[in-house]
């Protein structure tokens, strides 16, 4: 028994057609890959522009509390040296007193003072001497 | 065949097989009800939980308000300091840290090793220690030495108005005068910053955070000026020095406000170290002190008596002997056994006098039948009329109201109370009573504090309770008088160059142990300036001064006159025409 030799059975009409050669789909995934990438290298630049600027914060805040500090321990000295306690002495060291005479300026037609109440007319003439005395009912 | 089968299906791999497969799926189970149960069931509450694990929470401490005079000047503040503490276990060289720290810290090294083999865990060095002394210590980087900020109380005028602010305690809380009154006020309300911390208290950056504000204590303003108070402070300490007594105190007030200008103390203390000569100095005498006021009464005991029309002040009283006996043989005891015996200050004929000569003269006798013609109740009515026997209401801890003695049973009371024995009073009360007569009768309450300033710029201002003691016209009399006193009585010391001022001694012999009076006086002077338009009342009390200084125009008069001097050209008070 032998084999019966194959054949070929050729369909009339038909014929082997070279197809179009596929192009390797890059630009797809390229686009995908940059805007990954993009988009990695965007947080990054986001995350760090963040970070910096809360490092830039914590800076800020630890410079305005130093500037407080800073300004609390100058109010403090400013306070020591005003103090009458310490400026009296070294006052009374460049041999500075208290004004012994008192200086008055008196604007004619502004203010006078005068001590001529008239409640006090007949006790500042009786402590003068100069009024009898006879409110004598009152006596026990 | 279907044997053979069964066999091969149930063989022994195959159970184990399934066995697994059952263990597997049990597992996968068991796994699934646990993450149900742990996402979903009770996701909240471990949530909660792994949160709380990281969270910290700082308390946030607020600052404490200032403390001002009226010129804004700053007698009280809080400033920015470091409390250094040890962590003793984790010292391993305790000698040289002890040697360092304590160096710098000035603490005895000796006591700072005793405290790191203590086995504590925790040990402070030294409390609110400055900033940059602080930092000296932390750049030493030792291990176990430790700081954190606490903030601390200062008081940059040091031991002026020490009487008046008070100071705060070591954790920051008021103890003493305006820092104790006002506490409520000044302390603030502590915040909170909590966030999310890794193991060592990192803050876990981008983990939420919550932070409550601390709110700042309220900044006070006080009516003292602190000028005056030195002036005040600095005459208390030359007239302890002059006249060799114990104690003096010194109150200025503004007449027309009753706000005060001063009251000052000797000895004095520093309120940041809490020292004073003798130890027991922190407490204001003149308003937690009572003390009994002599002749300074007068003026009450006078001005009611002419108020109520009893007497007017050209009134003679007859037979003004220069002693009284108010009960039967009690002139006769040198003992003092039966009180009831009063003298003049000095030995004088028996002749008649005229109120305002009994006033000017500060006759004992003279005052003494004035107030026999007065009802008991007529008298005590002037004395609480004019804020004796009870508190002023000044805003101040502790405040003393004096003593009255109201017992019917008591025969010589009304009598010694019209020239201030048998009764007690407060410097603060004295200086009240006067401002009174030269408010033009009205009787307005002491105060301290002038104004409040909150964070939300609110200002609150202190309202001041006022009564009339006396009409206008006894106000202007009791004026004169107290004039002619200053002018020509037992008061010339107390003159203030280019103003008038009137004002009344008072001597008053203390009461000894044995409750017999002695020979060692309190004395005293209460005055106006300018008499004629009152600006400043100032009160004067001085413990006992040495013999030659017994009475109040001798030891308390000359430092009104310094005290008055300086209030007055503080408050800028036009000069008498009529005067020097």
């Amino acid at each position: 028994m032998t084999a019966p030799a194959l054949r070929t059975r050729t369909r009339p009409g038909l014929r082997v057609v070279a197809g179009r050669a596929s192009k390797p789909r890059l630009s797809g995934w390229l686009f995908f890959s940059l805007v990954a990438v993009l988009a990695f290298l965007g947080m990054v630049f986001v995350r760090t522009s963040l970070d910096r600027s809360t490092i830039d914060l914590a800076s800020l805040e630890r410079n305005l509390a130093e500037a407080r500090s800073l300004n609390q321990r100058l109010r403090l000295e400013i306070a020591r040296l005003e103090s009458p306690a310490r400026i009296a002495p070294l006052a009374r060291d460049l041999g500075m007193v208290y004004p012994q005479t008192s200086q008055r300026l008196i604007v004619e037609g502004v203010h006078q003072q005068t001590l001529s109440d008239p409640r006090w007319s007949d006790l500042n003439r009786f402590a003068a001497g100069q009024l009898a005395v006879t409110d004598q009912e009152n006596q026990p | 065949m279907s044997a053979r089968v069964a066999k091969a299906r149930w063989s022994e791999g195959r159970i184990r097989l399934g066995l697994l497969g059952l263990c597997l799926a049990v597992a996968w189970l068991g796994m699934g009800i646990r993450l149900y149960q742990v996402q979903v069931l009770n996701a909240t509450q471990l949530a909660e939980a792994g949160v709380g694990q990281r969270r910290t929470e700082e308390v946030l401490l607020p600052q404490r308000g200032n403390i001002f005079d009226r010129n804004g000047d700053p007698m009280a503040m809080t400033v920015d300091s470091r409390s250094i503490y040890l962590s003793p276990a984790e010292i391993t060289e305790p000698l040289y840290v002890a040697q360092q720290v304590g160096g710098l810290l000035g603490v005895p090294s000796e006591a700072l090793l005793d405290s790191i083999g203590s086995g504590e865990q925790f040990v402070y060095v030294k409390r609110q220690v400055e900033l940059n002394q602080a930092e000296e210590v932390l750049s030493l980087n030792l291990a176990g030495v430790h700081g954190h900020e606490e903030p601390k109380r200062v008081y940059p005028t040091g031991s002026v108005a020490s009487h008046v602010v008070g100071f705060v305690n070591i954790d920051g809380v008021g103890s003493e005068g305006i820092e104790y009154e006002f506490e409520s006020d000044l302390r603030g309300t502590p915040g909170v910053f909590s966030f999310e911390s890794a193991p060592g208290g990192v803050p876990i950056p981008w983990a939420p955070s919550h932070a409550t504000p601390a709110v700042p204590g309220e900044d006070l303003v006080s009516t003292v000026d602190l000028p005056v108070q030195y002036s005040a402070e600095a005459a208390c300490e030359e007239t302890l020095q002059v006249t060799g007594g114990t104690g003096c105190w010194i109150v200025a007030m503004e007449v027309e406000t009753g706000a005060v200008l001063a009251i000052a103390g000797a000895p004095a203390f520093d309120p940041a170290s809490r020292t004073s000569a003798d130890g027991n100095g922190f407490s204001n005498f003149a308003v937690r002190g009572m003390y009994e006021p002599g002749s300074t009464m007068k003026l009450i005991s006078v001005a009611g008596a002419i108020e109520d029309g009893v007497v007017g002040p050209t009134t003679v009283i007859g037979a003004v002997a220069d002693q009284i006996e108010l009960r039967p043989g009690a002139c006769k005891s040198d003992t003092d056994e039966v009180f009831g015996c009063y003298s003049d200050f000095e030995r004088h004929e028996t002749h008649d006098m005229a109120v305002a000569d009994v006033f000017r003269q500060s006759s004992n006798v003279g005052t003494i039948k004035i107030a026999q013609m007065m009802t008991r109740e007529q008298l005590f009515f002037y004395l609480k009329a004019f804020g004796l026997g009870q508190i002023t209401g000044l805003d101040y801890p502790g405040e003393a109201k004096g003593l009255i003695n109201l017992d019917e049973s008591c025969q010589t009371c009304p009598a010694s109370s019209a020239i201030g024995y048998g009764v007690a009073v407060t410097a603060v009360q004295m200086a009240a009573a006067y401002a009174a007569i030269g408010n033009d009768g009205v009787w307005l309450q002491p105060h301290l504090l002038s104004t409040t300033h909150g964070l939300d710029g609110r200002t609150a201002t202190t309202p001041v309770a006022s009564h009339r003691a006396v009409s206008v016209e006894t106000a202007a009399v009791m004026r004169s008088l107290l004039s002619e006193v200053v002018e020509a009585g037992t008061g010339i010391s107390a003159q203030v160059p280019g103003y008038l001022v009137g004002g009344k001694t008072g001597t008053a012999n203390k009461l000894g142990e044995d409750g017999r009076y002695t020979d060692i006086t309190m004395a005293s002077f209460v005055g106006l300036a300018p008499i004629d338009d009152p600006k400043v009342v100032v009160a004067v009390v001085v413990d006992s001064p040495a013999w030659e200084y017994r009475t109040g125009g001798l030891a308390a008069a000359p430092a009104f006159s310094t005290v008055m001097e300086q209030a007055l050209h503080r408050l800028g008070v036009t000069p008498d025409a009529a005067s020097g």
